[in-house]
């Protein structure tokens, strides 16, 4: 199968729908003649021209606001958020009406708009450009969450997003628009609410999101050379989520590690973490553990941000720690 | 630098505390969140924290006897040379001891001999003091083990005495050979029997005005949990699971919980890792006439039967004594029957 990249893929899904149909359209920072700071949106102007690839000032409430009233009215705008830390500017258009008008219009105004943004950090972009902030969007019901973690889920994630009526938030991670991955030629769509098990394995459950999955590959890589079989789950949509597929995989191994890119503190890791307490408290064998961003401001230094994410070495010693019953137990 | 630890006022009332165990002994090192001693009130069993890194120079208060609330208990230095100074030389506990006396000796008789204060420090500890010290300390292990451990009639004891390090996971319970399984307790068996007239009446009549048709056993299910919470102490806050077994093929089996409280009609399935204080095998729909729980069961277990002519019920109850008391087995027997007896004690 052919392999292209994470931006080729977004590219492509953006194109495919916008041909399929007529009410979508883009707007955003440099979206049209600079095709983004990441070239992602390359070409999209060339065939679409600028009614439908929409460059805006530097505005970021103003243009979501455009495309909230715009999704309501029967058009299916696609935001593209330059940064993922820019969320700040948006949350009142995405927070308190884009999440709420179809609750509040009693169902009878859709926002089928999405927001396409991105998170991580070691790109040496400092603390205001290296965010990962999806836990905050996953917290308000009725938005959802997608975090694709290759360029085939990119696309696959996109495309539903694009045609789902509810507003979509699909955060990208920033290093791994230049990954490639097999991507089929022929359309397909991933729904929403679909773990994908990216490895099985008995010994422990790693569940991992965005580029977080392959932290967690390659994690379960080494772990396999010392006779640990990790499970690699990748939930794919925070919201909704595929719950079902990640306690049947901990009742299984028993243990599970939980690992984002977002900060510890209240993040995405004490959800799922929680959940399995919930669901999966008798078939434990040992604490869930989490990896996540360090609690600090993403650090400018290289060797310093680099510290501040997980990676497969310190996913490796968490893992090793479980299955050797070597952690800590409060007491 | 040294740190005292203070007996904590664990209630608004509480006056004195009684150290029941100590978790660290003198020279031990000693993190903040580390649980230095179990300390008892007259409400509560507690454990308390150090609260500080270090080495405990020594442990002051005695266990069982009642020390004032403030009091120092024990004394933590840094490092392991203070700790040693502080524990041979002229601590400052020795000095506070030496005032208590002194305050004592001036409430105290003319004649001021310390053996004969009547001061609270010297009060031999009594009662349910007595009952905690007897019981193990809690045994640390991962849910999945403790619940296996149950499954399997393991009693973890056996695992501290084979000196496991804990928590204890599954696979220290894997390594254990078969022979070492000890049966959990003694079983104890009482019998009772009961005329089985105006509950079959009560049953019939139920059929006939609920859609839910309830069977015999989860008419049972319901006097069971409502004689056995009364029996425990009649706390409507507390969970009562029983889980309900009949050997017929396509019979009753499942695990419900408080079948007492939530009316015929609003008794669901739980999830079969609920908790179940209680399990009860009704052979009155097959023609077993008789059913003994293995030596390692766990859990109380109450077989009901019905006598060859169906106008008796006889229920057997066997019991792990660690588990529950004789009194509290025959209070729920003698609950039972009555409820049996007159249905109508249930609903009120």
């Amino acid at each position: 199968m052919r392999e292209i990249t994470l931006s080729q893929a977004v590219n492509e899904a953006i194109a495919e729908e916008m041909r399929r149909d007529p009410t979508i359209f883009l707007l955003g920072e440099d979206v049209a003649e600079a095709g983004t700071p990441f070239k992602i949106l390359s070409g999209l102007v060339e065939e679409f021209g600028t009614e439908r690839i929409i460059d805006t000032p530097i505005s970021e409430p103003g243009f979501t606001g455009i495309a909230v009233g715009a999704a309501m009215t029967g058009s299916r705008p696609i935001v593209d958020l330059m940064f993922g830390d820019f969320l700040t500017l948006v949350m009142d258009q995405m927070v308190n009406q884009a999440a709420k008008i179809h609750y509040m219009s009693g169902g009878k105004l859709n926002v089928p708009m999405v927001l396409r943004t991105n998170m991580g950090a070691t790109r040496r972009s400092a603390a205001q450009h290296s965010q990962s902030l999806h836990a905050w969007v996953c917290h308000v019901p009725g938005l959802k969450v997608a975090m694709p973690s290759s360029a085939y889920e990119a696309k696959g994630l996109l495309k539903t997003a694009i045609r789902d009526n509810n507003p979509v938030i699909i955060f990208e991670d920033k290093l791994m628009y230049q990954d490639k991955a097999e991507v089929p030629e022929e359309e397909y769509l991933i729904p929403f609410g679909e773990a994908k098990i990216h490895r099985p394995g008995r010994d422990i459950t790693l569940i991992a999101t965005s580029s977080m999955v392959q932290v967690a590959q390659q994690a379960a890589e080494s772990l396999a050379q010392e006779g640990i079989e990790a499970e690699v789950i990748d939930p794919r949509t925070l919201v909704p989520l595929d719950e079902g597929t990640l306690i049947a995989s901990v009742k299984k191994t028993s243990r599970a590690i939980v690992v984002d890119e977002g900060h510890r503190n209240y993040g995405i890791t004490a959800e799922l973490a929680s959940r399995i307490t919930e669901k999966a408290f008798y078939y434990l064998d040992a604490p869930v553990q989490r990896l996540a961003a360090m609690d600090v401001p993403i650090p400018f230094s290289p060797p310093l941000e680099d510290l501040t994410v997980p990676t497969p070495d310190r996913l490796v010693v968490a893992a090793r720690a479980a299955l050797k019953g070597e952690l800590p137990h409060g007491a | 630098m040294v740190h005292e630890i203070i007996m904590p006022a664990l209630g608004m009332t509480q006056d004195t505390g009684v150290i029941v165990k100590w978790c660290k002994q003198a020279g031990d090192l000693i993190a903040t969140s580390d649980i230095i001693a179990e300390v008892e009130t007259d409400k509560t069993t507690m454990e308390i924290e150090a609260g500080y890194d270090g080495v405990v120079a020594f442990l002051k208060a005695e266990i069982g006897i009642p020390v004032p609330v403030g009091e120092m208990i024990a004394l933590l230095a840094t490092t392991h040379e203070e700790a040693v100074k502080f524990a041979q030389g002229p601590a400052p506990a020795r000095a506070s001891e030496a005032d208590v006396a002194a305050s004592c000796e001036v409430l105290a008789s003319p004649r001021g001999a310390q053996s004969e204060l009547p001061s609270p420090l010297r009060t031999p500890a009594t009662g349910p003091a007595l009952q905690t010290e007897l019981q193990p300390a809690r045994i640390l292990a991962s849910p999945k083990a403790r619940r296996l451990a149950r499954k399997r009639g393991i009693n973890l004891q056996t695992l501290v005495a084979q000196g496991i390090r804990q928590p204890f996971h599954v696979s220290d319970l894997d390594a254990i050979p078969s022979t070492v399984i000890e049966p959990l307790a003694v079983i104890d068996e009482l019998q009772m029997q009961v005329t089985t007239e105006i509950f079959d009446g009560f049953h019939a009549r139920i059929i006939t005005q609920t859609e839910a048709r309830p069977t015999v056993g989860w008419f049972m299910a319901a006097l069971v949990a409502g004689a056995f919470r009364k029996a425990t102490g009649g706390d409507w806050q507390s969970k009562v699971g029983l889980h309900l077994k009949s050997f017929d093929v396509g019979g009753d089996d499942m695990v419900m919980q408080n079948p007492d409280l939530s009316g015929l009609r609003g008794i669901r399935e739980m999830d079969p890792e609920t908790p179940v204080e209680l399990v009860l095998i009704d052979l009155s729909t097959s023609r077993l006439t008789e059913y003994r729980p293995g030596q390692r069961h766990a859990v109380p277990t109450l077989i009901m039967n019905r006598t060859p002519d169906r106008r008796f019920f006889k229920f057997a109850l066997y019991y792990p004594v660690d588990h529950l008391s004789r009194v509290v087995a025959v209070q729920l027997l003698n609950n039972l029957v009555e409820r049996v007896e007159d249905p109508f004690i249930q609903i009120l």
